[in-house]
């Protein structure tokens, strides 16, 4: 019960103001569509390193929880999710809406964010210690193999192509080794001054992520805000929508335990666990056909869901290394350049700053429920930024961001450069997410890929092929390629059987 | 959108082509030990692509292509470029405030001239001032001061 030792730290004024702040932060920064959760925390990691590392670490994690509850309220109000993750709650949420039942939805939104939320931070607390403690029987080829199994599931899970997932994880891998070797002190591929010590994580992460959005939404400024049409919202009381809420056991516990499973799949993140909780309750329930129309239930186990990933997505991060959703990778970016590394020691030599953390992850789904019910009233402002706007406000801030880095213009080339490359590579079926993956883990699996040679002498193959734990990883890394090829090739049957229709 | 093969195919030998350059600039190193993680992960990317290359070639993708709206994005990344070229010796919130200003007006649905040009100038001014309040007077953060702030 460590966990209960430390929450007095979330309640210091500095801490629990971050944290609020953080929360309504993400609220509106959720609520607004084309900017994503993934790349919200990237542009906020530069700003972070002002501060304390549990600090620093509480305003990441208030956003990204609040961004994902924060997606669901232009996704009910305009029919645009702000997140992926929001898909499936539009499905009934904007129905409701478009029935004058806005406020209602919002309620049932937050109030159904905050059963599924707690609920996986709950599971954060009580499983990932024992995790972590079986993370100290790993030596270097174990944690080789887990680097590789991280980048091959992002690159698996993560929709499209398996082997464009693949080479996007391969080239971040590459990217990585720019610079210095990490054992030997080589410099590599430093063919330009710009890249002397090589790719900065934050100034990837921020390109890869922010500016392929600033180009997506040029493309679209300017075309979407004469047809989107406002819900109006009326007046509900939160405490009827409460008890309703309370009284929808079913999607509840099918929401929170599917959001749960799914989070802790490496890769999988709240697109999938909103959609399967969506399609579980819809499936369960007395009515299905009602689903679709304004359902209640379909907002509250979509939400429920989504928020419930949040928690264990970071339990193979917090422990392996291994991110469970793109916006963990991001946060995995945040934890190494506080100086925290995934394993054992986060919760022995940090134990402070890694349970104020998760502890701020509890108190912040409150704080997000209330600041949700208080702001989603405003929000809609949020929702009417033109997109112009949005794109101007983030090219500033993905500048400013990567240049405070490290007071180095050569950063802000490198991500501008990174971030135009990815975008057309975007178009053509790769993805940013294995990427940023590879480049974050690149150093850790050549440190241990180079320290695991040394040990092993003669005898490499033996070394990094051989041991029970090697072989559970390859075979997880192998079927979940093989399993990737397998629903690609199902996907593409489908759609062809379609065109031919 | 449907994209004619040949392009896909054409894509996927650029992509090989490159996993190839970066196999030879990796593998044929005068210090192959230090060369060694990014020669094996440059030889997987190699590897991968030639099968991303067949499966082009034997039609055997999903079309995941989309079409680039370039003639509506080559602004944005110029203005971004000039940004970048800028910061140095304009100062980092005159060069936030010119990006601002050129963005908003450039890509503005307003028709109006005038209109635009005050609506853009309001914004940049209004954000550039958020920034520096927020960042150089709260936060303290090192920015590069040009002739401008």
């Amino acid at each position: 019960m460590e966990f209960i030792q430390y929450f007095g730290e979330v309640f210091t004024p500095v801490n629990f103001l971050i944290l609020a702040l953080g929360t309504i932060g993400g609220l509106l920064l959720g609520a607004t569509p084309g900017l994503s959760p993934t790349m919200a925390v990237a542009l906020l990691i530069p700003f972070t390193f002002q501060m304390e590392p549990a600090s620093s670490l509480i305003l990441l994690g208030a956003v990204y929880t609040a961004t994902v509850a924060g997606g669901a309220v232009s996704g009910i109000l305009v029919n645009i999710p702000g997140a992926p993750a929001n898909i499936a709650t539009i499905m009934d949420g904007h129905p409701m809406a478009k029935q004058g039942r806005a406020t209602e939805a919002l309620h049932y939104c937050f109030i159904s964010s905050l059963i599924g939320g707690v609920f996986g931070v709950l599971l954060l607390i009580f499983f990932t210690p024992p995790l972590a403690e079986l993370a100290l029987k790993f030596g270097p080829a174990e944690l080789f193999w887990i680097a590789i199994f991280g980048v091959t599931i992002i690159a698996s899970i993560g929709g499209g192509s398996v082997v464009k997932g693949l080479i996007a994880g391969a080239v971040g891998l590459w990217l990585s080794s720019i610079g210095y070797n990490p054992v030997l002190g080589e410099e590599r591929f430093v063919f330009s001054d710009h890249l002397a010590g090589g790719i900065h994580v934050i100034a990837a992460l921020i390109g890869l992520f922010a500016i392929p959005e600033v180009l997506t939404l040029v493309a679209g400024a300017g075309e979407s805000r004469g047809r989107v049409q406002y819900a109006e919202l009326s007046t509900h009381s939160v405490w009827r929508s409460m008890a309703y809420n309370l009284s929808r056991i079913k999607a509840l516990t099918i929401g929170s335990v599917v959001g749960s499973i799914v989070g802790v799949i490496p890769g999988a993140g709240g697109q999938i666990a909103g959609l399967v909780a969506y399609d579980q309750t819809k499936k369960m329930s007395k009515d299905p056909s009602a689903f679709g129309k304004g359902e209640p239930d379909g907002v509250i186990a979509a939400e429920s869901a989504n928020n419930a990933m949040v928690g264990p997505s970071l339990v193979p991060l917090l422990t392996l290394g291994i991110p469970g959703s793109p916006t963990a990778a991001v946060l995995l970016g945040g934890l190494l350049i506080n100086g925290l590394f995934p394993g054992p020691d986060l919760f022995t030599v940090h134990g402070k700053v890694t349970w104020t953390f998760i502890d701020s992850l509890l108190v912040g789904q409150v704080l997000m429920m209330v600041f949700g019910l208080m702001v989603a009233r405003y929000s809609v402002f949020v929702t009417r930024i033109p997109k112009h706007t949005m794109a101007a406000a983030v090219i500033v801030l993905a500048i400013f961001g990567t240049y405070s880095v490290q007071n180095s213009v050569s950063d802000v080339i490198v991500m501008l450069i990174l971030g135009v490359l990815m975008y057309f590579a975007s178009r053509i079926g790769f993805s940013a997410a294995p990427l940023v993956l590879g480049l974050i883990l690149g150093q850790l699996t050549e440190t241990n890929f180079l320290q695991g040679k040394m040990i092993a002498g003669d005898e490499v193959w033996s070394y990094f092929l051989d041991g029970p734990i090697n072989k559970i990883i390859i075979a997880l890394c192998l079927a979940s390629v093989a399993y990737s090829i397998y629903s690609e090739r199902r996907h593409s049957r489908r759609r062809r059987a379609e065109a031919l229709l | 959108m449907s994209v004619v093969p040949g392009r896909r195919l054409f894509v996927a030998l650029l992509v090989t082509l490159i996993a190839g350059f970066l196999f030879k600039v990796s593998y044929f190193q005068e210090n192959g030990e230090a060369y060694l993680f990014p020669a094996v992960v440059a030889g997987v990317m190699l590897c991968l692509s030639l099968l991303s290359l067949a499966r082009e070639a034997f039609a055997l993708c999903v079309d995941d292509f989309q079409p680039f709206p370039f003639e509506r994005q080559w602004p944005v990344i110029l203005m971004m470029a000039a940004g970048v070229a800028l910061i140095e010796i304009l100062g980092m919130y005159s060069t936030a405030f010119l990006i601002l200003l050129l963005v908003t007006f450039w890509y503005s649905p307003q028709e109006n001239t005038r209109r635009r040009l005050l609506q853009s100038l309001a914004m940049a001014a209004g954000f550039s001032l958020t920034m520096y309040v927020l960042f150089s007077m709260l936060l303290n953060v090192q920015v590069p001061r040009g002739w401008l702030i």
